[in-house]
C-alpha cells in the first residue's frame, strides 16, 4: 500500500464519514434540548433528493444545498409541531417522518424525473473539482496529503462539528438547550421558554440532517438513488450515541463508523483478510454503540429528560 | 341444552366471554380511522398537485386491492392481499404486544430478518430436509403429516430465534439499561447486515456454478400449503389469525397478561406499584420481548415459506416499520392489528395497480406515514374531534334547561 | 413598608378549592411562615405568587404596588426567587452554571464562563454562602446543592426569597446552616417567606406566622405571642385528634426482625446506619421521625426494593436475605403505603384487577396460566361492599377513585392477601378524617387478630395514639424506645430532633 492508495484511501473514508457525521450533529443538537428524532433518516433522504433537485436544475450545488437545508427545516418543524406543540411520542413521530419520506421521495423522484431508482447524473456537484477545496501545501505531506483535496461538504460538517461544539457549550444559547435537555421544569423556573428553545434545537438539527442528505447525493455521489440514505441516519444516530451526546465525540464516532463503511476497499488495497464478509465489518458500529450504552466499554447516558414530553403547568 | 347455552359455552372454551363491563373509548376508535381518512386526502391533494387524477388513483387503489369481490382478476388481488397481511398483520402483533408492555420494539424489523433465515435455513438444511424427505416418500398418501411437520419445525425454530433476538433487546434493558429503542434499532441492523451481506451471500449460498443468486432452496415438505389454487394464497393468514387470537389470549386472559399490561401501564411514568406487589418485572419484560420477536419472526417465516422459498438477495426492509404502522392504527388491540393490517394489505396490493396512472407503488407508504403523523398527533386529532361532536351536540340538541322547562 | 401583599386571593382546581379568599402581608426584612398539613394549600399558594398557577380570583401588591404575574418571569422580573422543595439544579452542570443559567453574562453571543465563575464565587463571598462554583453539581451533598439554589435566586437579585419546605431533606446540621443562612439574609434586608409544617422550626426562625388549613387561613400570629400548641391547634383545628381506643392483646411471636440494617439510599449515601428491632404477633410497633432520617430506606429494604449493605432480617425467623418482593410477600408480609399513584395501584386498572394484584397468581383468581376474571370480579365485589368503596362499581378505573377510596382498595388488597406482618406507611397521608378512622379501625382490627404491625408515620398524635411501643428515629438510627404513656409528643419531638444526643457515640 503505497501513499497515494493510502491518501484515496483516507478521502474515501471521508466521504463515507460526512453525511454520518451531518446525522450525528442532527441527533446532537436535538437530542440535547430533550426531543429525540430517529425522523433524521427521513430528513436526510429529504435533503437528499431536494439537495440534488436543486443542483440538477440550477446547476450549482450551492442552490442544492439552500434547498437541502429548506426542506430539512420544514421537515424538522414538522417533526417539532407534532412533538413540542402536541406532545406526540417523539418515536412515532419519527417513524412517521420516515416513511413519509420513504413514499415520498420515490413519488417525486418517478414525477420529475421519470426514473425508477436514479436520478440523473450530476456535472456539477461538491464532488467535481471545482467545488473541491484545494490546499496544495498539504499535498507533500504524507496522511495529510487526503486533506489537499476534498470536497466542500467534507470541510464544511468538521466545521460545524465545532461551530456546534462551541454553541452548545460556550454560548448562552447553548447552555439554555441543555438545561432543557436535562431538566426542563427547572428551565422554566428561570424563566426560560422550554419549548421556544427546543422548536429551535429541533429545526436547526433537522437543517443539519438535511445538509447530511445533501452531501450523500451531491458530494458522495452524485445523483441520488432510490435506497438513500440507506440506513446512514442510523449509523448517525448511532455515532451520536457513541460519541456521548457531544459534538466532538460524535466526529470522533462517525470517523470510525466511517472508516467501517470502507474496510472492504482497505481489503481490496491491502490483501488483508481477503475472505472478510463485509456484514461482519457492517455491523461495527452498531455492536459498538450496543457496547457503550450497556456500559460494556465505557458508559453513554443520554440527557436526563431527552426524549419525555414536556408538559407545562399552567392550570 | 338450547342453543344460547351452547354457544356461550363454546365461546368461553376459547375464553371469549361477554365483555359488557369493558369500557371503551369511541375515540379510540375513531382516532386511526380520523387519521386513515385524513391521510387519504392528503394523498389526493399529492396526487392532484402533481397534476394527475386523484379520483382514478384512488379507483384504481382500492379497485385493484382485493377487498371488492368481482372480475377476472380478483381472485389473485385477493391473495396478493391476504399474503401480505399475513406478514403485517405478524409484524403489527409483535408490536402491539411489546405496547402493550409498555415497550417500543421498533425492532421487530430484525426479528422478522432472523426468522426469515432460520426458516430458510430449516428448509434447506440437507439433514432436516432429507429426513422429512424420505418420511414424504414413506407415508404415501399421508404425505402431508411430513409437510406439516417439517413446515412446523421451520416456524417454530424461526420464532425461536426471533424471539430470542427480541429477548437479547430486552435483557440490555432490564439488565444495562439500553433504552428498548435504540437497542432494537441496533440490533435490526445488526440482523439484518448479518444476514444479508454475510450469510445470504456466502454461508448460505450454493456453489456459483448453479446460478443461484441468493440462499438454497427449502425443500418441497418445508413450503406452506396453498389453499386457493391457482392463487398462490397459502395457510400463513390462517396461522396469523391464530397467533393474532394467541395474542389477545395471553393479554386478556392468562397471569402473564395481567402482569403484562400492569407493568405497561405504570412502566412508562416510572411507577412501582405492579413491584410492590411482587411482580418480577425485569422478568416479564424479557418475556415480553421474547414473545414479540416471536411474532415478528413469524412473519419472516412466511416471507420464506409461503412466498420466496429462499432467502433472496434483493429483499428490502420494510416488514417490521410496516408492522408499526399497523400496531399504531390498530391501536395495538390483536383485532384492530388484524383490520389495520388487511388494510395495509389492501393498500399494497392495490398500490401495484397504480403504476397505470404513472403512481408509483410506494404511494402507500406516504399514506401510510402521514396516518401515523397524525396518530403520533392524536392530541391534537382528539382535541378537534371532542370539539367537533360537542359542538353539533350543541346543534342538533337543545340545551338542557330548555328541555327541563319544556 | 410591605414587600408583598396578597388579597382575597382563591385558587379552585376541579372539584378542590386549594386557596380559598386568603389574605396577608409580609413586611420588608420580615421572615414570615406559612405553616400548614400536608394539602393545606401551602405550595399552591406560593406557586400563585412564583407565577406558575394563575389565580381564580384576588390580586397581588409588591412594594404596594398591584401586579399582574402570569409567568415566571414576571415574577423574576419583581424580585421574587423560589427555592423548591425538589432542587431545580441539573446534576452534571458544574455550580457556576447551574447559578448563571437562565441570566448569563455574556460575551456577545458567547457564554463567559470565567465571569461567570468570578461572579458566582464574589456572591457566594459576599453572602458567606461557600460552594465551590467548579465543582460538579451531582457530587455535592445536599445541603450544598441547596446552597447553589440559593445562590441561584440571590444572584437574580431576588428581594423577596420564597423556602418551600426547604428542611424536608436536610440533616439538622444542615438546618442549623440554613436558618444562619436566612438571618443573614434577613440582616441584608431581603424579605423572606418560609414554608413549612414543622413547627419547631418554625418557632426558631418566623417573625410571624400564619396558619392555613383546608385552604383557609386560620390566623396570623407573632411569634413572640404564640406557642407551638396554639399554632398546631389553628393547624388540626381541634384540640384532640381522634380518640383511640386502648386494645390489650396478648402478644405473640416474633414475626419480624432486624439485625444492625444498613442501607444506602439512591444517590449512594448510607441513609439507615445499623438498625435492630422485632416486631411480635399482637403488637403495633410505631417507628416516630422527621421525614428523610432513613424510614425510606428502611421500607425499601425491608420490601425487598434495596438490597441492605449489611445486617439482616427475619420473617417468621427465615431469614430475608436477598430475597425479592414476591417471596417476601409469599412469606406473609403486606404492605400498605402512603405513594398510592406510584406504589400503590395500577392507577388505569380498574377496581377489579387492583383488587387482586399479589395474589392473581393464587387460587381461585387463577388456575395454572389462565385468570379467572369471574372469580376476580366476585371478590372485588365482595371487597368493595365490605370496605364500602365509593362509588362501587369494580369497573371503574382505580385513578377514578377520591384519595379515600384509593386507601381503602389498598387495604382491601393487602389485608386479604396472607399474611401475619403488616407494614403499615405513613397509611393516612392525605386523607380526610373519615377516611383516617377508618384506616385506624382497620389496624386496630388486625392488632385483635394477632397479626405484627410496624407502623411508620410522621404524625406523632397517630403514633402516640396507636402505638404499643415507639421507636423513634434519627439521621438513620433508632435514638430510642418508650411506650406512649412513658411519653409526651414534647418528649418524642426532642427525640427526633437528635436533642440530648451524643454524636460521638453514633458515628
Amino acid at each position: 500500500m503505497n501513499i497515494t492508495q493510502i491518501n484515496v484511501t483516507i478521502a474515501q473514508m471521508l466521504d463515507y464519514t460526512t453525511p454520518i457525521l451531518f446525522a450525528a450533529l442532527c441527533g446532537v443538537l436535538s437530542e440535547n434540548s430533550g426531543v429525540v428524532n430517529i425522523g433524521l433518516d427521513g430528513i436526510m433522504r429529504f435533503g437528499a433528493f431536494f439537495g440534488l433537485l436543486g443542483a440538477y436544475f440550477s446547476h450549482s450545488p450551492w442552490v442544492g444545498l439552500l434547498l437541502g437545508i429548506a426542506v430539512g427545516c420544514a421537515v424538522g418543524a414538522l417533526h417539532a409541531f407534532i412533538t413540542i406543540r402536541w406532545n406526540g411520542d417523539q418515536t412515532v413521530s419519527g417513524v412517521a417522518v420516515n416513511v413519509i419520506a420513504l413514499g415520498l421521495m420515490t413519488y417525486l423522484l418517478e414525477y420529475i424525473f421519470s426514473t425508477t431508482g436514479y436520478s440523473p447524473q450530476l456535472e456539477n456537484y461538491f464532488g467535481a473539482q471545482a467545488y473541491r477545496v484545494h490546499l496544495p501545501f498539504l499535498a507533500k505531506i504524507p496522511l495529510l496529503g487526503a486533506l489537499s483535496n476534498l470536497s466542500v461538504m467534507i470541510w464544511l460538517a468538521f466545521i460545524l462539528t465545532i461551530v456546534l461544539h462551541v454553541l452548545l457549550y460556550h454560548t448562552v444559547l447553548g447552555l439554555r438547550m441543555r438545561t432543557c435537555g436535562e431538566n426542563p421544569k427547572a428551565a422554566t423556573t428561570l424563566g426560560i421558554n422550554v419549548f421556544r428553545v427546543r422548536w429551535f434545537a429541533v429545526i436547526a438539527g433537522a437543517a443539519l440532517a438535511g445538509i447530511g442528505g445533501v452531501a450523500l447525493s451531491t458530494s458522495s455521489f452524485s445523483g441520488f438513488s432510490d435506497s438513500m440514505p440507506n440506513g446512514i441516519g442510523f449509523i448517525g444516530l448511532a455515532a451520536m450515541i457513541f460519541g456521548k451526546w457531544t459534538p466532538f465525540g460524535a466526529m470522533g464516532a462517525a470517523l470510525l463508523f466511517g472508516t467501517g463503511q470502507i474496510v472492504q476497499s482497505i481489503i481490496a488495497v491491502t490483501g488483508i483478510a481477503p475472505n472478510l464478509a463485509p456484514g461482519l465489518t457492517l455491523i461495527l458500529p452498531y455492536v459498538l454503540t450496543l457496547a457503550v450504552l450497556a456500559g460494556f466499554v465505557g458508559r453513554s447516558v443520554a440527557p436526563a429528560a431527552d426524549g419525555l414530553p414536556y408538559y407545562k403547568e399552567q392550570r | 341444552m338450547n342453543e344460547s347455552n351452547f354457544t356461550n359455552k363454546f365461546l368461553k372454551v376459547f375464553g371469549i366471554e361477554n365483555h359488557r363491563h369493558n369500557r371503551r373509548d369511541p375515540l379510540n376508535i375513531l382516532v386511526p380511522l380520523v387519521s386513515i381518512a385524513l391521510a387519504l386526502i392528503l394523498g389526493m391533494i399529492v396526487i392532484a398537485a402533481s397534476g394527475r387524477n386523484p379520483f382514478r388513483a384512488y379507483a384504481l387503489l382500492f379497485g385493484d386491492s382485493g377487498l371488492i369481490p368481482g372480475g377476472s382478476s380478483w381472485p389473485r388481488e385477493f391473495a396478493e392481499l391476504l399474503i401480505k397481511s399475513a406478514m403485517y398483520i405478524a409484524t403489527g402483533l409483535s408490536i402491539a404486544l411489546a405496547f402493550k408492555g409498555g415497550l417500543f420494539n421498533i425492532g421487530a424489523e430484525g426479528q422478522f430478518w432472523v426468522g426469515a433465515i432460520v426458516a430458510t435455513f430449516f428448509g434447506y438444511w440437507t439433514p432436516v430436509a432429507h429426513t422429512f424427505g424420505a418420511m414424504y416418500a414413506a407415508l404415501g398418501s399421508l404425505g402431508w403429516i411430513a409437510q406439516l411437520l417439517h413446515g412446523a419445525v421451520c416456524i417454530i425454530m424461526g420464532m425461536l430465534a426471533g424471539g430470542a433476538w427480541g429477548a437479547v433487546a430486552g435483557y440490555l434493558y432490564v439488565k444495562r439499561g439500553v433504552n428498548i429503542v435504540i437497542g432494537t434499532i441496533m440490533l435490526n441492523w445488526i440482523a439484518w447486515f448479518l444476514i444479508t451481506s454475510w450469510l445470504v451471500t456466502g454461508p448460505m449460498t450454493p456453489p456459483s456454478q448453479t446460478f443461484t443468486s441468493g440462499t438454497f432452496y427449502i425443500a418441497d415438505t418445508a413450503k406452506l400449503f396453498r389453499i386457493m389454487m391457482p392463487t398462490r394464497l397459502n395457510t400463513s393468514i390462517l396461522l396469523v389469525l391464530i397467533a393474532a387470537y394467541a395474542t389477545w389470549f395471553l393479554l386478556y386472559k392468562t397471569t402473564i397478561g395481567y402482569e403484562i399490561r400492569a407493568i405497561g401501564y405504570t412502566a412508562n411514568i416510572g411507577m412501582d406499584a405492579p413491584r410492590a406487589q411482587g411482580i418480577n418485572i425485569n422478568r416479564r419484560v424479557v418475556q415480553v420481548m421474547f414473545f414479540s420477536g416471536a411474532l415478528a419472526a413469524l412473519g419472516g417465516t412466511f416471507f420464506i415459506l409461503g412466498m420466496q422459498y429462499q432467502f433472496p438477495n434483493t429483499a428490502t426492509m420494510g416488514y417490521g416499520w410496516t408492522g408499526i404502522t399497523v400496531a399504531l392504527i390498530g391501536q395495538a388491540e390483536p383485532i384492530g392489528v388484524i383490520l389495520a393490517g388487511l388494510f395495509i394489505g389492501a393498500m399494497r396490493t392495490g398500490a401495484t395497480s397504480m403504476q397505470v396512472a404513472n403512481i408509483p407503488k410506494t404511494f402507500s407508504d406516504i399514506i401510510e406515514g402521514m396516518a401515523v403523523g397524525f396518530i403520533a398527533m392524536q392530541v391534537a386529532v382528539r382535541y378537534y374531534l371532542v370539539k367537533i361532536i360537542h359542538h353539533r351536540r350543541a346543534r342538533t340538541t337543545p340545551p338542557a334547561d330548555q328541555e327541563a322547562t319544556a | 413598608m410591605k414587600a408583598l401583599e396578597v388579597r382575597e386571593v382563591s385558587k379552585m382546581f376541579p372539584g378542590n378549592l386549594a386557596n380559598d379568599r386568603i389574605s396577608f402581608s409580609v413586611e420588608k426584612g420580615e421572615i414570615f411562615a406559612i405553616v400548614g398539613e400536608n394539602g393545606a394549600g401551602k405550595t399552591t399558594l406560593m406557586n400563585i405568587i412564583y407565577g406558575i398557577y394563575t389565580p381564580s380570583a384576588g390580586t397581588i401588591f409588591v412594594n404596594e404596588k398591584e401586579v399582574k404575574i402570569h409567568s415566571v418571569e414576571d415574577a423574576i422580573r419583581l424580585r421574587m426567587g423560589m427555592v423548591h422543595q425538589e432542587f431545580m439544579l441539573i446534576p452534571r452542570f458544574s455550580v457556576t452554571e447551574n447559578i448563571v443559567v437562565g441570566d448569563e453574562p455574556r460575551k456577545g453571543i458567547f457564554f463567559d464562563y470565567t465571569r461567570a465563575v468570578r461572579e458566582v464565587r464574589e456572591l457566594s463571598e459576599r453572602v458567606s454562602l461557600t460552594v465551590d462554583a467548579q465543582a460538579t453539581t451531582g457530587d455535592l451533598p445536599v445541603g450544598i446543592q441547596q446552597r447553589v439554589e440559593i445562590l441561584k435566586v440571590l444572584r437574580r437579585g431576588a428581594e423577596i426569597l420564597i423556602f418551600d419546605e426547604p428542611t424536608a431533606v436536610l440533616t439538622p446540621e444542615e438546618t442549623a446552616d440554613l436558618f444562619v443562612t436566612m438571618r443573614k439574609l434577613q440582616e441584608e434586608g431581603k424579605t423572606i417567606l418560609f414554608i413549612s409544617h414543622k413547627l419547631k422550626e418554625v418557632m426558631e426562625i418566623a417573625d410571624r406566622i400564619a396558619v392555613l388549613r383546608r385552604g383557609k387561613l386560620q390566623g396570623i400570629v407573632n411569634k413572640k405571642d404564640t406557642n407551638e400548641e396554639e399554632l398546631a391547634r389553628m393547624m388540626v383545628g381541634r384540640n384532640v385528634v381522634l380518640e383511640i381506643p386502648k386494645l390489650d392483646v396478648p402478644v405473640g411471636d416474633v414475626a419480624f426482625a432486624c439485625h444492625d440494617l444498613h442501607v444506602k439510599n439512591s444517590r449512594g449515601y448510607e441513609a439507615l446506619k445499623g438498625v435492630s428491632f422485632e416486631v411480635r404477633g399482637g403488637e403495633i410497633v410505631g417507628v416516630a421521625g422527621v421525614q428523610g432520617n432513613g424510614q425510606d430506606e428502611l421500607v425499601n429494604a425491608m420490601i425487598g426494593f434495596s438490597r441492605p449493605v449489611s445486617g439482616s432480617m427475619e420473617l417468621n425467623r427465615k431469614s430475608m436475605h436477598m430475597v425479592t418482593t414476591a417471596q417476601l410477600r409469599k412469606e406473609g408480609m403486606s404492605y400498605i403505603t402512603e405513594d398510592r399513584a406510584r406504589r400503590g395501584l395500577v392507577m388505569p386498572y380498574t377496581v377489579r384487577d387492583n383488587a387482586i394484584m399479589g395474589q392473581h397468581l393464587n387460587k381461585p383468581f387463577s388456575r395454572g396460566l389462565r385468570m379467572d376474571y369471574e372469580k376476580v370480579a366476585e371478590f372485588a365485589e365482595g371487597k368493595v361492599k365490605e370496605y364500602d368503596i365509593r362509588p362501587g362499581d369494580i369497573y371503574d378505573t382505580a385513578g377514578s377513585l377520591s384519595g379515600g377510596n384509593q386507601q381503602k382498595l389498598i387495604l382491601a388488597r393487602e389485608l386479604s392477601l396472607p399474611h401475619n406482618f403488616l407494614i403499615a406507611s405513613q397509611p393516612t397521608r392525605g386523607l380526610d378524617v373519615g377516611a383516617t378512622e377508618f384506616v385506624y379501625g382497620k389496624l386496630l382490627e388486625e392488632k385483635k387478630a394477632g397479626k405484627a404491625i410496624l407502623l411508620i408515620s410522621l404524625e406523632l398524635s397517630e403514633i402516640l395514639g396507636l402505638s404499643d411501643r415507639i421507636l423513634v428515629m434519627f439521621d438513620g438510627h433508632i435514638v430510642g424506645e418508650t411506650t406512649p404513656d412513658k411519653t409526651t409528643e414534647e418528649a418524642l419531638g426532642l427525640l427526633m430532633l437528635g436533642v440530648g444526643i451524643d454524636r460521638k457515640v453514633q458515628s
